[in-house]
């Protein structure tokens, strides 16, 4: 592929990415927004001001947090030995363990809702914020052991033989070479997984008994309501902390690491 | 320091069958000694059971006396250079070089002036500041063996470290390797199937064949007096015959042929069944006397200097080694002389 091709693909990939937040961010900072308008007549920070100073809206996104990071450490921490096993082992079984894991995927969303819900009602964690993030984990730990497994994959298992050779432990071994060659793996499925737990609705709305209030929650609350202006602020929120996480990402990835 | 290797023997999964039956053998400190057998003999098996990369189902291995069986292989004082260089991608090659000390401690500055040292004594620093993706592949070979000497190693171990660059390459890195373990009176045990490599680098030969030793000793011992058909075939001696021996004459092909009883393993007085064996390069052709025997020429390649000739001796076949100026055709009649002084017998395996 010639460069002039992949810089055109690279600004059309980016495009489709920046247009829809562009869209919403014209949404949040405008009064009234009617077709045919090409853009708004009035501007205005209240809208977004209200949202950002809005108790309730800083509490759903902690907690949104909360539940996505704790989501992605236990999806990651349990799917690095199982990828791990999968990336080495023979192909003979693979197959079928993928199939197993991504089956919940195929299930209508309400489908697995209630059925997790179902399972966790039978259980201490009945319902409230471990409950959330217990039922956040069946859809996105098939994510995070596709990804590490396409990870660990790449990893030359000689690398490792050759850093024990040269005197280095096994902590020394993970942390100095698996580590930094998994690495975009490992940050990939992070932001994935982060990103899938962040705009659960349903399963956020029955394992939480309503009483887990996200912000994705709110964006559906808001648009029952039918505020434009609301509701592109509150989607705009929704959206930052994926923003943020793709972006530190992307340049967390291009400097390879040094001694 | 001196390594000692006892009755390994190793089976990778139960039924299979045996990589290593009761292999035994010594490496003299300082010395540069070659494991040498054929694909599938088990010598990278030694040598990572040597390394601590993967346990013996038997026998042990000593470094100046003292077990290593229990000592894990990020503990032994030893490393090891494998076929490829396995430089860390995301290293630049002062930190591949420095590796080693890093996992050991050392300060930065002491490891990279350590480093530095080491990559001009290989010959590559000035490819210092470059990463891994940058390098040929005799470059990156290089930059692994000045990471593996900055640990100080009391023995190193080299898997057919050399397999995988061009014949330009692998004879500078095998002079280097050569220079270094003089220079620094390192005792290394490389292992190839290479002969040529075996023959010119090595202090001492150690031979693998189905899992146990069958030979050993100082490259020109081996290399004029083999043992077995494996040293034998593994050295190029490519004509080894079974026959008869009795009053001092071989029976074995068209005619008899006069043995000498100072090469021979046994009394050649007979009658014995008994197996002996020429070099392709002491057979001479066109010349008359004792031990000639007719033959046609079946084929014949063309070697740069020397050119190899595969003869057909009644139901034998006999390789000669000729030189190209010597006239030779395919399907033509010629007279093979096997000079007696040149006949070995070799054990039965």
């Amino acid at each position: 592929m010639s460069a002039a091709a992949r810089r055109a693909g690279r600004t059309l990939a980016v495009s489709a990415w920046l247009l829809p937040l562009a869209v919403l961010g014209v949404q949040a900072l405008s009064r009234r927004w009617f077709f045919p308008q090409l853009l708004p007549r009035t501007w205005t920070f209240a809208p977004l001001r209200a949202v950002l100073t809005d108790d309730r809206t800083m509490a759903a996104v902690g907690r949104g947090l909360a539940v996505g990071v704790a989501v992605t450490a236990i999806a990651l921490l349990a799917a690095w030995p199982a990828a791990r096993l999968l990336a080495t082992a023979g192909a003979a079984g693979r197959g079928l363990i993928f199939a197993v894991l991504f089956l919940p995927s195929l299930l209508p969303a309400v489908g697995l809702a209630i059925g997790v819900n179902t399972v966790l009602l039978r259980t201490p964690l009945s319902s409230g914020l471990p409950a959330v993030v217990v039922a956040h984990l069946v859809p996105t730990m098939p994510y995070a052991v596709a990804l590490l497994t396409a990870a660990f994959a790449r990893l030359d298992p000689d690398r490792e033989r050759q850093a024990a050779l040269l005197g280095a432990s096994a902590w020394q071994r993970l942390r100095l070479v698996v580590l930094p060659a998994v690495a975009g793996g490992v940050a990939a499925a992070a932001v994935l997984v982060f990103l899938v737990s962040w705009s659960q609705y349903l399963l956020t709305l029955l394992a939480g008994g309503g009483r887990v209030v996200t912000v994705t929650m709110l964006l559906f609350n808001a648009l029952a309501g039918g505020n434009p202006s609301s509701i592109g602020s509150l989607a705009l929120v929704a959206a930052a902390p994926s923003v943020l996480a793709l972006a530190v990402a992307a340049v967390g990835l291009r400097e390879p690491a040094r001694s | 320091m001196t390594l000692e290797v006892e009755g390994l023997r190793k089976r990778f999964g139960r039924g299979a069958p045996a990589v290593l039956d009761g292999a035994a053998f010594t490496v003299p400190g300082g010395s540069l000694t070659s494991l040498l057998g054929s694909s599938g003999a088990g010598k990278s098996t030694v040598l990572h059971i040597v390394a601590g990369l993967v346990p013996a189902d038997d026998g042990s291995v000593r470094l100046d006396g003292r077990p290593l069986d229990r000592v894990p292989a990020h503990k032994r004082p030893l490393t090891m250079l494998l076929q490829r260089p396995n430089l860390f991608d995301h290293l630049d090659v002062v930190d591949n070089a420095a590796f080693g000390l890093r996992v050991r401690g050392r300060r930065r500055a002491e490891r990279r002036d350590r480093a530095h040292q080491l990559l001009r004594l290989v010959g590559v620093d000035h490819l210092a500041g470059r990463w891994p993706r940058q390098l040929s592949g005799g470059e990156a070979q290089r930059v692994a063996l000045a990471r593996a000497l900055a640990t100080d190693p009391a023995v190193l171990l080299a898997d057919e470290p050399f397999a995988s660059v061009d014949a330009p390459t692998r004879r500078e890195l095998q002079d280097l390797l050569v220079r270094l373990q003089r220079e620094l009176a390192m005792t290394v045990v490389l292992v190839t199937h290479d002969r040529d490599e075996a023959l010119a680098l090595s202090d001492r030969l150690v031979v693998l064949a189905g899992g146990r030793i069958v030979d050993e000793g100082p490259p020109p011992q081996l290399h004029r007096r083999p043992r077995n058909v494996a040293t034998a075939e593994l050295l190029g001696m490519a004509n080894h015959w079974r026959g008869t021996l009795c009053h001092g004459c071989l029976h074995a092909g068209p005619r008899p042929l006069l043995v000498s009883a100072e090469r021979a393993r046994g009394p050649i007085e007979g009658p014995r069944p008994a197996r002996w064996a020429i070099r392709p390069e002491d057979i001479r052709i066109g010349t008359v006397g004792p031990n000639v025997w007719p033959g046609r020429i079946e084929a014949q390649r063309y070697l740069g200097s020397a050119t190899e000739l595969t003869v057909a001796v009644g139901e034998l076949t006999v390789v000669a080694r000729v030189a190209p100026s010597c006239p030779s055709t395919v399907g033509e009649t010629v007279s093979l002389q096997l000079p007696v002084e040149a006949l070995h017998e070799l054990e039965e395996s």
